[in-house]
């Protein structure tokens, strides 16, 4: 397979809303470069670098495409069962397999392998540029033998020179002799494996990446921060549960969800993002590990959680600022998106919601009578898109809160979302799972399809009229004309209470 | 028909206990169970007996049946009024029997306003409502039993019984919020089990309470407990009516709902129709509760019961105290 040059994988950003947000943008990359060397602005050539689109998980893209849509290509997984949750980086989209890490170009859904990979898990990858390096990070194994992969020659430098420890970090490193999983780093340049940092534990939640520095959980109650530049564990921090979605970062702080089964609760933990010590934590409830994954933006943080609430927290001291009740709990495998001082979440039944970021007041909410898994909202420019269990993509004006698309329901549920300018991909369950596109149909139609739960007074009040008869009727005319044959109920119950022999074991009905 | 020889008739009201029953001072030993697959012997009539004559009682009564009718809707255009979402199936049960509508209430007050104060006082409010529409409800099916007929003395009568009924629904409340705290330690197979044998007692025991309240006008213990004793009156098949009863009103009901767990305001033509029947049938187990009192009445003993130890005693008939 011909290696591609990075610059035909890399196109260049679409998104350039001014020339003063692009110089104010270039500004912030010189200065980040000159303070963190080596480090830089891997948002610049990627439209969804990771997932949700952001290491705060924002889940928006002002300058997503439109609907109507139509399928521009479906991809099986070449090899084993699934692909994760897309990113989108230029032209390409980049997923990861059982057997490999792949790139699908956008425009034909061709895909071709990065990396090859010895199994574990499929979790969300990220991208990031070091210096003048575009690379992808993804976590790998344990193989699926159960046998703990063994630590391939990796690049350099070596994650045994490690520039930090903090508590915890025994259980990543050198010490371990057979390590469970990896993060690896792979140059998009020339596919060659730059690093990669061995884990104690099972890993599947994703990769983020803020800065020069990657954050991964594992199963054994760990986040680590891992410097980009050399793959150098910058710290690890305990966390009270396992995590399985992707951490959050925004405003110095790492958000992580962490689920203790034995326990039954979720902790939402927020850490140092320089140092990884705990900030604080907050248990929503105590009856359940289901919480969604963090969202931060607009200075606050938000969860969903399995009491039916949407939190927002203070990221200084994880303070409830307000809660807001939906219909249903919220799955690990989703996350709300935060854009324009909103919050969307969806739960588990398909109840999609927009709550005001400020006070947690509902505009709206819609009812799509399905169920919501492995999906998340997301923002693409005036629509929030979600793909459902039953194979559905839909789409809902952020501002009437109307259903104004949706696609056929197909067998296997339209997971998580990635976009692109010009496209939207997203994970597609079934017998052929794998990565389903979308783009914008010119010649399709949109919908205006109000919630289910508005009342149609019209169509309700007629339907319970014309029920009310039917039922009227179909009591009544039988039953009078019984109670007119058999006459007035006896109260005796056919005993006589004067007679010593037992009756009660007749049952002759009403009496004529 | 048969040829068998028919009881008299009796005048259809509130009957004086016959003097000449003097009872024996001690009950004799029941066999193990017979309160569930009851025994020729008893006072209670049978299940089908009951249920056909109560849901005769509610389908010959046009005022019964549109009650039925107009309720249903009033309470989903209420709810929907405070904010309720969810699915229109939850509309069989408006009218249940509680505990089986106190369960319906709870699930309501979680949906609508989640865990927390609020969630006391929509529960609070639910069981005032409830309790003026079982009450009345009650009443008004008494009199179209003992009379034929329906009126605003039906009314009265239900009115004074709504202390009792209160109570009925406060203790509901409790047993299915106890339930929930106490169960689960059970694991998730014997909890859930024990948690539906609690809502299957609940009926078991207050299941006759409004209607004696309603009849004999004695103050709320003593009502409470007499609904007990008649539950447990030999071969009184009431375990099998409640457990009966409990199964067509929530698996069965619930399951065969048209239009399922789907979240809407606008409920289908046929989740109406299908609705609306499934109350109208509430009803019709109300009436045949009331019927199963009435009938009972004069058995019920005053005071509990004494077991004696004693080889059970041939008698043919056991009859309660006074």
């Amino acid at each position: 397979m011909r290696p591609r040059h990075p610059e035909e994988l890399l196109s260049p950003t679409p998104n350039r809303p001014s020339s003063r947000a692009a110089l104010a943008a270039g500004l912030t990359i010189l200065v980040l470069a000159a303070v963190a060397p080596g480090a830089i602005a891997q948002e610049a050539d990627a439209t969804w670098p990771q997932y949700q689109g952001g290491a705060a998980h924002p889940g928006a893209l002002a300058e997503g495409p439109q609907p109507p849509f139509r399928v521009r290509w479906m991809l099986p997984a070449p090899a084993g069962e699934a692909l994760s949750a897309a990113i989108v980086v230029g032209d390409r989209a980049i997923s990861v397999g059982s057997e490999a890490v792949y790139a699908i170009d956008l425009q034909t859904g061709v895909e071709e392998t990065i990396a090859a990979r010895s199994g574990g898990p499929l979790s969300v990858p990220a991208f990031a540029t070091v210096g003048s390096t575009p690379m992808v990070l993804y976590l790998e194994g344990p193989e699926a033998s159960g046998a703990g992969a063994s630590p391939t020659p990796s690049g350099t430098p070596s994650p045994t020179q490690a520039t930090t420890t903090s508590p915890g970090s025994e259980a990543v490193g050198p010490d371990e002799e057979v390590p469970a999983s990896f993060l690896v780093a792979v140059s998009l340049e020339d596919r060659s494996e730059l690093w990669r940092v061995p884990f104690g534990a099972t890993t599947r939640s994703g990769v983020t990446v803020d800065g020069g520095t990657a954050y991964v959980g594992d199963q054994q109650r760990h986040v680590v921060a891992i410097a980009l530049e050399d793959g150098s564990v910058v710290w690890t921090a305990d966390v009270p549960g396992r995590v399985d979605a992707p951490v959050a970062v925004a405003d110095g702080r790492v958000y992580v969800v962490a689920r203790d089964g034995a326990a039954g609760q979720a902790t939402i933990v927020a850490l140092d993002a320089a140092t990884g010590e705990r900030a604080w934590a907050v248990v929503p409830q105590a009856t359940s590990t289901l919480a969604s994954a963090p969202s931060a933006g607009g200075g606050s943080v938000f969860v969903g959680a399995a009491d039916r609430l949407v939190r927002s927290l203070a990221p200084e001291d994880g303070a409830e600022r307000w809660t807001s009740l939906v219909l249903s709990f919220f799955t690990p495998f989703t996350a709300l998106a935060v854009a324009e001082g909103a919050v969307y979440a969806a739960d588990v039944t398909a109840g999609l919601y927009r709550l005001d970021a400020a006070d947690g007041r509902r505009r709206w909410g819609f009812q799509l009578n399905d169920r919501v898994i492995r999906s998340a909202p997301v923002v693409s420019g005036s629509t929030v898109l979600l793909g459902l269990n039953d194979g559905r993509l839909v789409a809902i004006d952020t501002d009437s809160g109307h259903l104004v698309w949706e696609s056929e329901a197909s067998p296997g549920l339209v997971g998580t979302i990635a976009l692109g300018t010009d496209v939207v991909v997203a994970v597609k369950g079934g017998r052929d799972a794998g990565l389903i596109a979308f783009e914008h149909d010119p010649d399709g139609a949109l919908v205006d399809v109000p919630s289910p739960t508005e009342l149609d007074a019209g169509t309700t009040f007629s339907r319970y009229g014309i029920a009310a008869a039917i039922v009227l009727i179909l009591a009544l005319i039988p039953g009078i004309a019984l109670r007119r044959r058999l006459g007035p109920v006896d109260l005796t119950g056919g005993v006589d209470l004067d007679d010593e022999e037992p009756a009660g074991g007749t049952d002759e009905g009403v009496e004529g | 028909m048969s040829g068998k020889k028919r009881p008299p008739r009796r005048p259809a009201q509130a009957r004086p206990v016959p003097a000449k029953r003097a009872e024996p001072p001690a009950e004799p030993r029941r066999p193990f169970g017979s309160a569930l697959f009851g025994q020729a012997s008893s006072v209670m009539p049978p299940i089908g007996r009951s249920l056909g004559r109560g849901l005769l009682t509610i389908v010959s009564s046009p005022v019964l049946v549109v009650v039925a009718l107009v309720l249903v809707p009033l309470a989903w255009f209420g709810l929907l009024a405070i904010g309720f979402e969810g699915s229109p199936s939850r509309l069989v049960d408006v009218l249940a029997l509680p505990p089986i509508s106190t369960y319906f209430d709870l699930g309501t007050a979680v949906s609508i306003v989640g865990f927390g104060p609020a969630f006391l006082v929509f529960t609070g409010a639910a069981i005032l409502i409830r309790s003026l529409v079982y009450a009345v409800l009650t009443g008004v099916i008494l009199e179209a039993l003992e009379d034929g007929r329906v009126s605003s003395y039906g009314v009265l009568r239900g009115v004074g019984a709504i202390p009792t009924v209160v109570v009925v629904q406060v203790l509901s409340f409790s047993l299915i919020v106890v339930g929930n705290l106490i169960f689960p330690i059970l694991g998730p197979g014997l909890g859930f089990l024990a948690f539906v044998a609690a809502l299957v007692a609940g009926l078991f025991f207050l299941g006759f309470a409004p209607t004696a309240a309603i009849r004999q006008r004695r103050g709320i213990t003593e009502t409470l407990r007499r609904s007990g004793r008649a539950a447990m009156l030999p071969g009184s098949r009431q375990l099998l009516f409640c457990t009966l009863y409990f199964f067509v009103a929530l698996p069965v009901v619930v399951g065969f709902a048209p239009g399922g767990s789907d979240v809407t305001a606008n409920p289908t033509l046929g989740t109406w129709i299908f609705a609306l029947a499934v109350n109208v049938l509430h009803l019709g187990f109300m009436a045949a509760l009331s019927y199963r009192w009435i009938v009972a009445e004069p058995s019920v003993p005053d005071q509990p019961v004494r077991r004696r130890k004693a080889a059970r005693q041939p008698s043919a008939r056991p009859r309660g105290r006074r």
